[in-house]
């Protein structure tokens, strides 16, 4: 429901009067006459009713406010307040410098002990396949970021991965922020892969060049980034379950359906187009779950 | 006459009264209104730091997924042949970003659609319906003015996560918990952005006490907006649940995608009605609502 036709508690709405009616007390200059001719200042009398109710509403405001606080106090209750302390929230360059921070690479020895055991249960994996998609994935990221539009990502993500993508863009649209840039990958290497009893996960780390910035429209504050050329890494990580192997065709990463084989074309459902099987659930073939990229 | 100048008298007197009154009223107000806001920022500030510095020193046991988790998911799918985890780490990740939008917009609909009825009576619940409310309260008030002097802002700007993980699964009960690991980055344009955000991250009475006064004089002073940031990020449980003995109907991730009434297709990922019927939007794991959020230490 639209924020302007809900209909709040009570206090709420005694408060949202309140706002209101300060706005309308402070709104315009008390320099400026309200029409010509009009007297200025407080030898207006129009204007210095509005001083006045202005100065009565600062006084009254713990009338207007009170309710609210308590009411939402007791709705919320003390064990709100015990959890809202345990949510852990970082502010200004914390926050932004924290963001994305990549997961530490482990040692090789773990990396190739968790890739041997990848490649043991599935003789057809190849590390190259996943950090060439990896690369190609990039320019899809790339495209889909500056567009605003994610179904040129439908191919590699999966499926809670690309509607939350789709779903973050929506609301960077609805807030006004966009993006804009170039940028490409310059190498690719697995910096993580490892098989659990569910599943098994690739972590490529991808270094990309280039120049992005997000703006804020209405204001025009760039708030990341800027016109110039940098580096930075993003990590794709690529899943599917245990069981899985690759496909005689190459499937997902060598744009082919893991499932029948056809060139790939896919539905918004991640569903193939000739077979009809669902395959961007990472029961196939890998996706692309998680894609994280350096704080900038 | 002595009856009028005493009708007179006593009039006076009432009016006197009255402003006393209102005096009083006023004042009682005022002390309540400073008690009440001072007491829950010390409560909450000085839980936070107590929270952080107990987490350094001894951070708490984590579950990590069950064990036999390959072997219930065996018993799962022999009791219902189109159950499939994954749908719910889609969920997951889908949530996270759902609960992502309601505090950056205001937006709780699709919260609303996505979680059971029990979540709002759970201490998230409350935090995220409370801070959704929030943000449509200061959209109302940020309407009236126009685009052009509008000077407060909360944008969503970033969400990232890793990889969701299935920790448990009670096919008994029809319960699956999932891991999430994620951080959400929101900037603010605001007059006194800085201070604003430093208040909300604030672990100690002076960094609070500090933040509030700076953000109070640059609002004061009715200084040009400024950029800050303020990020949330954590890794959380999150429990879903549906009715005993319900079976997955494997059409419901098709009928998600397009309206099963007039078949136009869904433009938004956030959308709860189809934009041309109106008809309600199934969701695409079925029967699976959001129940719980607990936090990992």
């Amino acid at each position: 429901m639209p924020a302007d036709r809900e209909k709040f508690p009570l206090p709420e709405r005694l408060f949202l009067a309140y706002t209101a009616a300060s706005r309308w007390a402070t709104g315009g200059s008390i320099r400026r006459p309200d029409s010509p001719g009009r007297r200025r200042g407080c030898a207006n009398p129009f204007a210095l009713f509005k001083i006045l109710l202005f100065l009565l509403m600062i006084l009254l405001l713990p009338i207007f406010v009170l309710p609210m606080m308590l009411v939402r106090l007791v709705e919320s209750g003390r064990q709100s307040s015990r959890y809202g302390s345990s949510v852990d929230i970082t502010a200004g360059d914390e926050a932004r410098w924290g963001h994305g921070i990549l997961l530490p690479v482990p040692g090789d020895a773990v990396i190739r002990s968790g890739g041997a055991a990848i490649a043991n249960s599935d003789p057809g994996f190849r590390v190259t396949a996943l950090t060439d998609w990896a690369v190609a994935a990039t320019a899809l990221n790339c495209q889909s970021l500056i567009s605003g539009d994610a179904t040129c990502t439908r191919t590699f993500m999966s499926n809670g991965l690309y509607r939350a993508h789709q779903a973050l863009l929506e609301l960077r649209a609805r807030s006004e922020v966009s993006c804009a840039g170039a940028w490409r990958a310059v190498g690719a290497t697995v910096v993580g892969a490892t098989r659990s009893q569910l599943v098994e996960e690739v972590r490529v780390r991808v270094h990309c060049q280039g120049w992005r910035m997000e703006r804020h429209e209405p204001t025009g504050l760039i708030l990341r980034g800027g016109p110039e050329v940098a580096s930075w890494s993003e990590d794709l990580t690529f899943t599917r379950s245990v069981g899985a192997v690759t496909p005689a065709s190459g499937g997902l990463p060598a744009n082919r359906c893991p499932s029948c084989g056809a060139h790939l074309d896919l539905d918004p459902g991640g569903a193939c187009r000739y077979c009809r099987g669902v395959v961007t659930a990472g029961n196939h073939d890998w996706v692309l779950v998680s894609w994280q990229r350096e704080p900038w | 006459m002595v009856s009028g100048m005493v009708l007179a008298a006593g009039a006076g007197n009432a009016a006197r009264s009255a402003v006393g009154v209102l005096v009083l009223v006023i004042i009682a107000g005022w002390a309540l209104m400073f008690a009440v806001l001072f007491g829950m920022l010390i409560y909450v500030t000085v839980l936070r730091g107590r929270r952080q510095s107990r987490k350094r020193e001894a951070p708490g046991p984590v579950v990590s997924a069950d064990p036999n988790l390959p072997a219930v998911l065996a018993q799962a799918r022999h009791a219902d042949p189109y159950f499939d985890e994954q749908l719910l780490l889609d969920a997951s990740q889908l949530i996270c970003l759902v609960i992502f939008a309601a505090m950056s917009t205001g937006d709780e609909e699709a919260i609303r659609y996505l979680a059971a009825r029990s979540f709002w009576s759970t201490f998230f619940g409350r935090y995220t319906r409370s801070a959704s409310r929030s943000v449509r309260l200061q959209r109302l008030q940020e309407q009236g003015r126009r685009a052009g002097s509008r000077r407060q802002a909360r944008l969503p700007v970033d969400y990232q996560a890793l990889a969701p993980e299935l920790i448990s699964l009670d096919v008994r009960q029809q319960r699956a918990c999932i891991r999430v690991s994620f951080s959400q980055l929101r900037a603010v344009v605001a007059p006194g952005a800085q201070s604003q955000t430093a208040m909300a991250s604030a672990t100690s009475l002076s960094s609070l006490a500090v933040s509030f006064g700076g953000a109070m004089s640059e609002r004061m002073n009715n200084s040009v907006p400024g950029l800050s940031w303020l990020s949330w990020a954590g890794k959380y449980d999150l429990v879903f649940t549906r009715p005993p003995g319900t079976r997955t109907d494997p059409r419901a991730a098709i009928a998600n995608r397009t309206c099963s009434s007039c078949g136009a297709t869904y433009g938004s990922e956030l959308a709860t009605t189809c934009a041309h019927c109106r008809t309600e939007r199934p969701v695409a794991w079925d029967t699976w609502r959001l129940a719980d959020i607990a936090v990992v230490d």
